[in-house]
């Protein structure tokens, strides 16, 4: 199972501490649009100090999309709208399929032509999957699609809509954010308030307990229910995801259910602790789905979006 | 304060050839020591219960689907901490909650049979333990998404 290299600035490391805290500080100091172009700044290097030259991988994402949605916007002509709606899903989509899939297919008809006796080997390439790809390939297509359907006004520049996609904060863990939440607040600006400052504090805060004390903690116990490998050999379609909760007797359940709820898995699996639910214990648990992520605007409002394959959460008490 | 985490929680390979670690008789000891100090506490086992009910019943609000498994035990725990009562009232309660919650209740008996060389210590399995419950979950997974 091929797997991606590990982002170098993670979320919880004091590296992505000292990032924050100064990118912070100097958007704060800065007029609108010049805070617009630094943060942009900001997010290519937070994204290129895991691999720098995927970044053009993204840049190419944001020039088809901007370029398209531009296109949209400017014509009535509804033929010619829709070639550059599907211009813009197809190019995505192939970025997406080859970095995602590629391997996948190629070893799929391998095995399918040895079946009939025939030895064709196509190749495996030792693709990375690029982090953030679904992010942020969802995110703009989302964008063209709202623009497309009249939802969105377009972003009138170029380093507006480059910072919608590649906004640090959630480009490389989400969630896919509907065009009409965050970019009206990309081109008309932001006001920090105190207000708004604790409470993303609160969550910045909750957050980091949640995966450098309880995660962090948990998830070597997850390796010793599951054989995650395994799962994705047999489960193929199903994109798997190693996810840890732990918490004491009620509250377990609080925040099992409240991952469930975010994360909007269609299955959870769950095998209970022991014998009669007395012991003092904490959950394990692995995520995995379908086709994880879906762009917002393309799914119906309910809550869960199901697909053919779904999103399962499988979890494991001690 | 994650002592006992940590201690459970030696990673053992995956793609090692080696046979699977067993366990040994102090971790097993250690375990066994555990449960019996934690299991039959009845003020626990009705909080928890009550949870798992509000749990079980907010996915399905949810239109989540639940699939509970009962866990698996090393057979000298079970022996030594004499469990089975226990586990018979438990199932009865599960049995009839996924009736009432409209949730599948799969127990031990339809689980792949884990014998003393499937365990790392009292509960937690080893590589082979790990793979034979890894395989049942990926059939019940395929047949769902099927």
């Amino acid at each position: 199972m091929r797997t991606d290299p590990e982002p170098s600035m993670l979320f919880n490391s004091f590296d992505f501490l000292m990032f924050f805290v100064v990118v912070f500080a100097v958007q704060l100091a800065l007029p609108h649009r010049p805070r617009n172009l630094f943060l942009l700044a900001a997010s290519y290097f937070f994204y290129g100090c895991w691999d720098w030259r995927f970044l053009g991988l993204m840049l190419l994402s944001t020039v088809i999309d901007f370029s398209c949605s531009h296109g949209i916007a400017h014509t009535r002509n509804p033929g010619h709208r829709k070639r550059l709606l599907w211009i813009s899903v197809g190019a995505n989509l192939a970025i997406l399929g080859f970095f995602k899939y590629f391997n996948f297919f190629a070893d799929s008809l391998s095995t399918l032509t040895s079946a009939v006796g025939l030895n064709l080997n196509p190749g495996t390439l030792n693709i990375v999957l690029p982090v953030g790809i679904s992010f942020y390939t969802f995110q703009t297509m989302s964008y063209t699609v709202d623009v497309y359907r009249g939802h969105l006004k377009r972003l009138g520049g170029f380093e507006d809509f480059a910072l919608y996609v590649a906004f640090f904060p959630q480009l490389v863990a989400g969630p896919i954010e509907r065009g009409s939440r965050l970019a009206p607040q990309i081109e008309q600006g932001r006001r920090t308030s105190w207000n708004g400052v604790q409470d993303g504090g609160w969550l910045i805060l909750k957050g980091l307990f949640r995966k450098a004390v309880i995660a962090d903690n948990m998830a070597p116990i997850v390796d010793q229910v599951f054989d995650l490998k395994y799962l994705c050999d047999r489960c193929p379609d199903m994109v798997f995801e190693k996810n840890t909760l732990a918490g004491f007797g009620p509250m377990q359940f609080s925040f099992l259910a409240d991952r469930i709820l975010q994360r909007e898995f269609d299955i959870v699996v769950c095998q209970l602790s022991d014998f009669d639910f007395s012991v003092k214990t904490s959950f394990r648990s692995i995520g995995c789905g379908g086709p994880l992520l879906r762009p917002p605007s393309l799914v119906s409002p309910r809550r869960s979006q199901p697909d053919s394959a779904g999103k399962i959460e499988a979890t494991l008490p001690i | 304060m994650f002592g006992y985490w940590w201690n459970k929680s030696r990673p053992t390979s995956d793609n090692s050839n080696t046979p699977a670690r067993l366990a040994d008789a102090p971790a097993l000891q250690q375990a066994i020591g555990y449960l019996k100090r934690n299991v039959g506490h009845k003020v626990l086992v009705e909080a928890n219960f009550r949870a798992f009910r509000q749990f079980s019943e907010q996915l399905t609000q949810h239109q989540i689907r639940l699939i509970v498994i009962e866990g698996q035990v090393h057979p000298d725990a079970r022996r030594a901490c004499d469990t089975d009562g226990m586990q018979q009232t438990t199932r009865q309660r599960l049995t009839e909650l996924a009736v009432e919650h409209r949730f599948t209740f799969v127990p031990s008996a339809d689980l792949p049979e884990f014998s003393a060389a499937d365990f790392a210590d009292a509960y937690h399995l080893n590589p082979t333990g790990r793979r034979k419950l890894s395989s049942f979950l990926a059939a019940c997974l395929i047949k769902l998404t099927d």
